[in-house]
């Protein structure tokens, strides 16, 4: 049988003549209440909440404890499986762990730096080197956290610094979301610290509750078990790319190369002038005076290397900012020479060392042929590196 | 702030659950709701509360003037002023650009050169739902069918109930007042447990279901020109399930957060997909919306007390301004208007004898009427639109673009949502009960919804 078949709004009442007279009571609601639980079952209504809030903690604590275990994406460093996500963090952690000898010289940095070859400063300053440079732009406490770890890891090497530090190493700041996951560099910038006590998982846990009480992170916790001989060679593929010594493999420029990512710099570094980057932030600014003490405190005087940009990519942030913001970055760090050891040097007009403005791979990274010059240039101009 | 964040459901809800049970009852605790509903809606932007306000108290001086005037046409008058200020605003902010970018298209096709100039604001969220209550009340009021409010608290405290404010459903001051008037005296725990049913049901319809086909229908939409017979309907269906377990899912949070403070919403879905005919589906789909449409806009026109003519005509007017209500776009206006046609002929085919008898085909019938309206619903562009639906009826071969398969998570969700609209109760079907096994089932989808809670997405219907 069809349900009653009246046009949509024809079964209203009001739908029989005129408007209706004024009534004096209020209009009684036709529309059923909802169904509900009975009101004189107090006390098994109280059971029935205690059940259901239990049986939703089983099921997140469940899921919890098995993305802790699995932990994908490697942010409790548990370590029992390969992690889903390999960040270069991680490797350069590893890296100096693995480390038959304590580095004398280490290189800071962004991904700006993480060409600059340490065979090549070893010939040239006598230093054995690391190269812990990492990816991310306003890397300060990316910097702080490796000089940190260093030390703790190899507590008697006191190594000297060289610090390539870029005009946007103070932009607006938040720690870097791949130095948080690292609970090996999370320790030093307020994340969860390194370590397998039960305080320090649960820690972790706490302080990543959203990602590890997640279906999608449980999804993952499920694949990095079930493939955990593909996760293992995707992510050594990744690490092919580095060496022992930290730096990352020297690739061959290429034009293709330079067309595909040079528009992508002028994109992002664009975007960061114009929307962001207005003044140095005092956040990186605290990280970078933090770590220029601390290695003051362990008696070395870092040499701190302002980088480069392709001139090209200049022409498009000097009319954003960029020369202003230049300006501020060499003020400032002026502004401390009295307050820290230190020795600083501006590279940012290449020509001061002979750089190819065609061996850059985009804007801002350049290739192997620039980064030799640049050390050669920096170290004919302060002697050496500084003790 | 949304009503599925863990911000929401673990700091604001329980905290306010909590305090208005402890103030104690009248204009304290009402007033405290105000405050609440006020801290809800400013978390999402505070800069609309004074539009919110002013909005809602046309209608409740208009209510104080009407009831104390003896002279029909001055409240006539007063009526037509209260409305009217609040048809300007929504129109204001929900349809100026629409307006502009219309007449700068026309001027385009006219070969008049420089475009409109442009002042874009941002449209206050739940505007359309707020305006609508707020006109019923003027209305209510001025046709004797609710008393006014008895302060202006009270009004307050109804016109800015947290629970709908964002994204509905249309609570009427007839609804709620005289709950409010004379509200719950005593806290009750079987106030919460039924709460919570409802709050789960509408979080694992949300979070388990809806969220779930999300990113598969939007890869769908957005590559709507490569779609085929296969791909082109996993889009329709798949939206089509996602709208009513996204909207049903928010509506019944909203019962549900009502319960905890001792209010009763009315229904907003009844198993919408089991309708027979247009109009069941209308009666059956976002109810407060639709009886909103028949109470103040379908009957004032005429209804279907007139000729078949007008009846028709009567209702492609409310379905035209319906589709305009839920956006200012074409592709609404084209989606309300092919409710008003898909209702016409139904009207005419009643009359003519030539529905079918048989109950199976006539909801088939309509869920596919729905399905294909829903596509224009959804669709960003009246061509992307006709691009599914070419996709749909063939046009594009069975593999359209050859990069669209459907893919197997949302063919299964189509299947069990299928399934599940046509054989399951609705939440208001199921009686709930303090028994073990509600407690456990309803404890893991609140468990297993949580955990889908990592990334909220907005309710489909806050856009509106």
């Amino acid at each position: 049988m069809n349900p009653p078949d009246e046009e949509l709004f024809a079964l209203a009442p009001e739908d029989a003549g005129d408007e209706p007279a004024p009534r004096a009571d209020l209009k009684k609601r036709v529309i059923p209440d909802p169904p509900e639980i009975d009101q004189a079952k107090g006390r098994q209504t109280l059971g029935f909440l205690v059940v259901l809030a239990l049986a939703a903690f089983v099921i997140m604590a469940a899921v919890g404890t098995f993305n802790t275990l699995a932990d994908p994406y490697g942010m409790v460093g548990m370590k029992l499986l390969p992690s889903a996500t390999t960040s270069d963090r991680t490797i350069k952690a590893d890296a100096i762990e693995a480390l038959k000898q304590p580095p004398q010289l280490v290189v800071l940095g962004s991904s700006r730096s993480m060409r600059y070859e340490p065979k090549y400063l070893e010939q040239k300053a006598g230093l054995r080197t690391f190269n812990a440079g990492v990816n991310g732009i306003g890397g300060t406490a990316d910097a702080w956290a490796m000089t940190n770890f260093i030390h703790d890891t190899w507590p008697h090497a006191g190594p000297a610094y060289f610090w390539l530090l870029d005009v946007e190493s103070f932009v607006p700041f938040k720690v870097q979301g791949r130095t948080a996951n690292e609970p090996r560099l999370a320790q030093y910038v307020g994340g969860a610290g390194a370590g397998h006590s039960v305080r320090s998982v649960l820690r972790a846990v706490a302080q990543n509750r959203t990602t590890m009480f997640s279906w999608v992170t449980a999804k993952d916790s499920l694949r990095v078990i079930l493939n955990r001989d593909q996760a293992k060679v995707k992510a050594s593929k990744y690490r092919d790319n580095f060496l022992p010594d930290g730096m990352l493999k020297q690739r061959l420029w290429t034009e293709k190369e330079w067309a595909r990512r040079f528009p992508k710099s002028v994109k992002r570094y664009g975007d960061l002038y114009r929307n962001v980057y207005k003044k140095l932030d005092p956040e990186a600014q605290s990280y970078f005076e933090r770590t220029l003490k601390f290695m003051n405190d362990h008696g070395a005087t870092p040499l701190i290397v302002l980088t480069p940009i392709n001139p090209k990519l200049l022409k498009v942030l000097g009319p954003l900012g960029w020369p202003e913001r230049h300006q501020q970055v060499v003020d400032y760090v002026a502004s401390l020479e009295g307050k820290y050891d230190f020795v600083f040097v501006d590279i940012t007009d290449m020509t001061k060392f002979g750089a190819d403005p065609v061996q850059f791979y985009d804007g801002v990274h350049m290739a192997t042929i620039n980064t030799r010059r640049a050390i050669d240039y920096v170290l004919k101009q302060t002697g050496g590196i500084p003790k | 702030m949304f009503i599925n964040s863990f911000g929401f459901l673990f700091l604001f809800l329980p905290l306010v659950v909590l305090l208005y049970w402890l103030i104690p009852r009248g204009h304290a605790r009402l007033s405290f709701l105000i405050v609440a509903s006020c801290v809800f809606y400013g978390l999402w932007d505070w800069r609309y509360i004074p539009l919110l306000f002013g909005t809602t108290l046309v209608d409740w001086a208009a209510g104080w003037a009407i009831v104390r005037s003896e002279n029909q046409r001055r409240r006539k008058l007063l009526l037509a002023a209260a409305v009217a200020v609040n048809i300007g605003l929504l129109a204001y902010f929900k349809y100026r650009g629409f307006f502009f970018s219309s007449m700068d298209g026309l001027f385009k096709l006219m070969g008049m050169g420089e475009p409109l100039p442009m002042l874009r604001v941002l449209l206050p969220v739940g505007v359309s739902f707020y305006t609508f209550a707020a006109i019923s009340y003027a209305v209510d009021v001025y046709r004797g069918m609710i008393r006014p409010a008895k302060s202006v608290i009270h009004y307050l405290a109804w016109a800015t109930l947290f629970p709908y404010l964002l994204a509905g459903p249309i609570i009427r001051y007839g609804h709620v007042g005289e709950q409010l008037e004379h509200a719950q005296q005593r806290f009750r725990l079987s106030l919460i447990g039924s709460g919570l049913f409802f709050l789960v049901m509408g979080l694992a319809k949300k979070l388990l279901v809806a969220d779930m086909m999300a990113p598969y229908v939007n890869d769908l939409f957005a590559r709507h020109a490569h779609l085929g017979l296969l791909s082109g309907w996993g889009a329709a269906l798949g939206y089509t399930l996602q709208l009513y377990f996204d909207f049903s899912g928010y509506s019944d949070m909203a019962v549900g957060v009502a319960f905890m403070i001792g209010l009763r919403f009315p229904q907003n879905f009844d198993s919408p997909y089991k309708a027979a005919n247009p109009s069941d589906f209308w009666r059956r789909w976002h109810m407060s919306l639709s009886s909103w449409l028949r109470d103040y806009l379908f009957i004032p026109l005429g209804g279907s007390r007139g000729t078949t003519f007008m009846t028709v005509r009567n209702l492609l007017i409310t379905f035209l301004l319906a589709g305009l209500w839920h956006g200012p776009a074409w592709t609404f206006v084209f989606w309300g208007l092919l409710w008003g046609v898909f209702q016409a002929v139904h009207v005419v085919a009643r009359k003519k004898g030539f529905t079918p008898s048989w109950v199976w085909l006539n909801r088939l019938l309509t869920f596919l009427a729905a399905t294909l309206a829903w596509v224009f619903f959804r669709a960003t562009s009246m061509r992307s639109a006709l691009d599914v639906l070419a996709a749909m009826f063939g046009l594009k071969g069975v593999r359209g673009g050859g990069t669209m398969p459907l893919a197997p998570v949302l063919a299964g969700f189509i299947i069990g949502g299928l399934l599940w609209v046509n054989f399951l109760p609705n939440t208001w079907e199921i009686k709930p009960q303090p028994k073990l096994r509600y407690a456990l089932v309803l404890g893991l989808l609140l468990g297993a919804s949580l955990l889908a809670l990592s990334k909220p997405s907005p309710f489909l219907y806050f856009q509106f």
